[in-house]
């Protein structure tokens, strides 16, 4: 359109008020609402995360806890040995320093 | 830094390149929907939620579109789902209206007679003229920002400038 065009230049004349070039507000504004839908999106996924994982377990624990049960009893004798080798081998690194072994 | 080096690096997830291209453009965005909303600060509201969903899909922003395009594109179509609100508005605006005294100042009663006249134009054909009439857009860029094809867009142009020009009495 020609610069010319009465209906462009009325239509100019009466625009509503042009907002600023520069708004800081603004920008700050919309900026809160994008962090407020990234909060909002990890407790969205968050919370779908854990009904799935509570719900996969609700499903399998029947199954699962005799086997957790049945190795929890095999490893405890193991277990046993090893933390008793490790605090034995920590009581002894002072003796082996006095003795200068 | 140019635009397609602040599209790529807010699309990486930097929230300072996506400040800075809403900074960019929050005028032409607030400027297209004052025209099209009832309220300057509905208008305003909207704008913000037009970036937040711009931000929600800059994935599908292509390579080659324009940004301002984009978010008005997506303005538009926040406008069109809030329009029935907005004529609700409308009309208690103008009983309200009706009821105060008419003001002295011209300028101020061709503003009115302005908006009137374009609320009277479909959706449509009013974003088209504030898009390429009032505003500086392209043909094509309203016809990607109203998702129209250009030639329906040319039509709602010219159908709203004959009942603009009749409706002001402005000579064509």
């Amino acid at each position: 359109m020609s610069d010319h065009d009465p209906l462009k230049a009325l239509l100019q004349e009466t625009a509503p008020p042009a907002p600023p070039s520069y708004d800081l507000g603004f920008a700050l504004e919309v900026m809160k609402r994008v962090e407020k839908r990234r909060l909002i999106d990890g407790l969205l996924a968050l919370s779908a995360f854990v009904a799935t994982l509570s719900a996969i377990l609700f499903a399998v624990m029947p199954y699962l806890t005799p086997v957790v049960n049945d190795f929890g009893r095999l490893l405890a004798p193991a277990l046993g040995v090893m933390v008793l080798i490790g605090l034995s081998l920590l009581a002894l690194e002072p003796v082996r320093r006095m003795l200068r072994i | 830094m140019t635009q397609p080096s602040l599209i790529q690096q807010a699309k990486a997830g930097s929230d300072i390149a996506f400040s800075r291209l809403v900074a960019e453009h929050q005028q032409a965005v607030r400027a297209f929907l004052r025209r099209l909303c009832a309220r300057p600060d509905d208008a305003d509201d909207m704008a913000q939620e037009a970036f937040l969903t711009a931000w929600a899909n800059l994935h599908r922003l292509r390579e080659d579109a324009h940004f301002r395009t984009f978010v008005c594109g997506i303005a538009y179509r926040k406008a069109l789902n809030d329009r029935r609100s907005q004529n609700r508005a409308i009309r208690r605006d103008s009983a309200w209206s009706d009821l105060q005294p008419q003001s002295a100042s011209s300028t101020i009663d061709k503003r009115v007679a302005v908006e009137a006249a374009l609320h009277t134009l479909p959706v449509e054909q009013r974003a088209a003229v504030s898009l390429c009439v009032a505003g500086d857009y392209s043909h094509s860029e309203a016809a990607e920002i109203l998702g129209l094809p250009l030639g329906t867009v040319k039509s709602h142009i010219l159908k709203g400038r004959q009942k603009l020009t009749e409706l002001l009495g402005v000579s064509s």
